[in-house]
């Protein structure tokens, strides 16, 4: 009787299981050889795609798998490779199985990786970075090279490495973004989202956000400018370049306050609008600093 | 004489598109500000010494430019016309009106030979951009129209809306500013 | 500038005539001729001739500033009603709504005579522009249907933040309309439409694909 009994339950369970084409989750792993230099493309719809640099010629996947039906596909053709997810006959239904990724790169890989909702973070990888999602949260170390990092709502957390000067472009409709010791060039743009960004040694340094507050401490290069608009958000701007730079504020209705004594002036007689033009020492840095209605205060780094 | 030639097709190839932008057509009037502006600009920058400010009236410039285009008359240099109205704009702009000097009969005969503008030495560009920065107003006006713009006193007058007069005693003045700034013979 | 070895000169006509801006003012230039105040026509080409551009000119000043304060008014009300229809109904049509003429932006295509335009035409007025937005708003409803819920939320909040941006900054406009801070700052807004748009766009079309 119990016997028939357990027995029953094992076919029970055996064919949910097989009904639900779940089965258990599994670890899958796959190597192949990479270019040191050569680009690694990652895509990943939901759950987490973490992505290591390592001093080996080669590209290493682990991938947690929920479900039977989905199946690790790695290649590696004339110096690219590619990491993705695939789906059963069914295709990918929403909410059809996190996946986690572990990928392991040549440091000096040029890395782009794509997700709707999984998280994407990085590390110890140099080479030039792409990295964008639609709701999952960014987490980057970055390296020197041109990067570019997008998301629609989810947060975006990236830090210079110390590994030379690159430039970043980031751009985040509601998510906030912080950048932290970034080496280089910055473009930063959110709408809703607040924005936070330290950079050194910058060329140009353009940040903008509709709504989002705005918080930036940069150190420009001998002739570098900032520029930096909102539209309703608040802006607090710490400035500095070698020998100095001008200053040009100027607010629709915001107040504009500054560390160096210095009072704005109106920019019209008979109407709102507020400037603040001057200069500390005698430097080619230029800091270009507009807002509608949001408040403005400019201080030396 | 191929200068002036070459001078005149350009102004009959830019009546053209006066002619044009007066009728409307923005891309003409486009042109026309692709042509002038680093010039515009850079009369601006000098005479302001502020790169904010000289946009501006750069900008101002060419609007005034736009809404006057019919009392323009084609014959004419439509840079220099520009040009005009661009000082009309920087002036405007400023808070007191600028300083003027005196000139007595004696400086009149040491004014008469300031055309001579060769320097003994060679100054470099940023030095001597400083140093006319560096100048009071009047001075300066008159000497980017006049040292660098290649305008007559006359023409500079009419533009500052001084008396030729005192284009050259402010002319004189500049010169002797910058001698005493830059040390080599001016 | 530069890192070349600086120029040294003899004669103070050798100082370059020509310094480019630090950045393009044609835009900008454009947006305030195209203004109420600044006529879309010379003065006397409003008079006398018959202005090539006439089909964005107004006959008379007049008529010109009280239909640019109208779009204003008109530009208020139908990004109030857009927003509050995006916001409660979710996203349901939003494209199609934004492409039916109730977006705050009043472009001459989506407005007729002197109700549109004025404040936003120079910029909203290039075809390539228009044809982008439209194409983009086609397939925005599809595109917001395939976003994760919460993502789908917030991308309607933020472009309802810009719809409220542009009417602060249009309002603003109709009292001050050469104000050149506002001026760019419009411009910059409805290049953060776009933004938005290509993002939902770009989301939709296989980002994290599996």
């Amino acid at each position: 009787m119990r016997t028939s009994a357990f027995l029953s339950l094992a076919v029970v369970t055996v064919a949910a299981s097989l009904a639900l084409g779940t089965a258990q989750a599994r670890t899958v792993q796959q190597q192949v050889s990479a270019d040191p230099r050569g680009a690694v493309d990652v895509s990943d719809v939901s759950g987490r795609i973490e992505i290591i640099g390592w001093d080996n010629p080669q590209v290493s996947v682990t991938a947690n798998l929920e479900r039977d039906s989905q199946r690790l596909e790695v290649k590696s053709d004339r110096g690219r490779t590619s990491v993705r997810v695939t789906h059963g006959p069914g295709g990918f239904v929403d909410g059809g199985g996190d996946v986690r990724l572990v990928v392991h790169v040549p440091r000096e890989s040029e890395v782009n990786a794509s997700s709707v909702s999984a998280d994407i973070a990085s590390s110890s990888v140099t080479g030039a970075q792409h990295l964008q999602s639609v709701s999952g949260e960014i987490d980057a170390e970055l390296g020197a090279g041109t990067n570019e990092v997008k998301s629609v709502s989810g947060a975006i957390h990236l830090r210079g490495s110390g590994a030379g000067s690159g430039s970043l472009r980031v751009t985040d409709v509601s998510g906030e973004v912080k950048v932290s010791k970034l080496a280089g060039d910055l473009e930063a743009t959110t709408i809703s989202g607040d924005l936070d960004a330290q950079v050194a040694a910058a060329h140009s340094v353009r940040v903008h956000t509709t709504s989002g507050d705005l918080e930036l401490n940069a150190g420009l290069e001998r002739d570098g400018t900032i520029e930096a608009e909102t539209v309703s958000g608040d802006q607090h701007i710490a400035a500095s370049a070698p020998a100095g730079f001008q200053y040009e504020v100027r607010t629709f209705s915001g107040e504009i306050n500054d560390c160096f004594g210095q009072r704005s002036e109106r920019t019209s007689e008979y109407g709102p609008g507020r400037r603040l033009d001057g200069a500390r020492g005698a430097g080619n840095g230029h800091v270009r600093i507009k807002s509608l209605s949001g408040d403005v205060s400019l201080c030396d780094h | 004489m191929g200068l002036a030639a070459v001078k005149s097709e350009q102004v009959d190839w830019e009546a053209g598109l006066v002619q044009r932008a007066r009728s409307g057509d923005m891309r003409a009037f486009e042109r026309l500000y692709r042509d002038h502006v680093g010039r515009v600009y850079g009369l601006c920058l000098r005479l302001t010494r502020d790169p904010a400010g000289a946009e501006d009236c750069a900008q101002e410039a060419f609007v005034n430019a736009w809404r006057a285009l019919g009392r323009f008359e084609t014959r004419s240099s439509f840079g220099t016309w520009l040009h005009r109205i661009a000082v009309n704009v920087v002036l405007s702009r400023r808070r007191r009106p600028t300083e003027q000097i005196e000139l007595s009969s004696h400086d009149v005969e040491q004014v008469e030979s300031d055309h001579d503008w060769t320097l003994d030495t060679p100054v470099e560009v940023g030095e001597i951009e400083s140093a006319i920065a560096a100048l009071p107003e009047g001075a300066r006006d008159v000497l980017v129209l006049c040292g660098i713009y290649g305008y007559s006193h006359g023409e500079a007058g009419q533009m500052l809306g001084v008396a030729e007069g005192t284009c050259k005693a402010q002319l004189h003045r500049a010169r002797a500013l910058l001698r005493a700034k830059l040390h080599p013979e001016v | 500038m530069s890192d070349t070895a600086p120029t040294k000169i003899t004669r103070l006509d050798e100082l370059p005539r020509d310094i480019p801006p630090p950045r393009d003012g044609w835009p900008a230039l454009e947006a305030r001729l195209l203004l109420p105040n600044g006529t879309t026509a010379t003065d006397e080409g409003l008079r006398g001739a018959r202005p090539t551009i006439v089909r964005r000119s107004v006959t008379h000043r007049s008529a010109v500033w009280f239909g640019a304060v109208a779009a204003a008014v008109a530009a208020v009300a139908a990004g109030i009603l857009v927003d509050r229809l995006i916001l409660q109904a979710g996203h349901a049509d939003v494209g199609r709504q934004l492409t039916a003429g109730q977006s705050p932006i009043q472009t001459r295509g989506e407005q007729g005579g002197e109700r549109g335009g004025e404040l936003a035409a120079a910029f909203v007025s290039d075809p390539r522009y228009l044809a982008e937005r439209s194409a983009l708003l086609a397939s925005l409803d599809e595109r917001l249907k395939s976003l994760p819920p919460q993502t789908r939320r917030q991308v309607l909040a933020s472009l309802a933040t810009i719809h409220q941006s542009m009417q602060q900054i249009q309002q603003a406009l109709g009292r001050e309309p050469t104000n050149a801070l506002l001026q760019g700052l419009l411009i910059d807004t409805y290049q953060d439409e776009m933004r938005v748009l290509t993002a939902v766009q770009e989301a939709g079309t296989g980002s994290g694909e599996s």
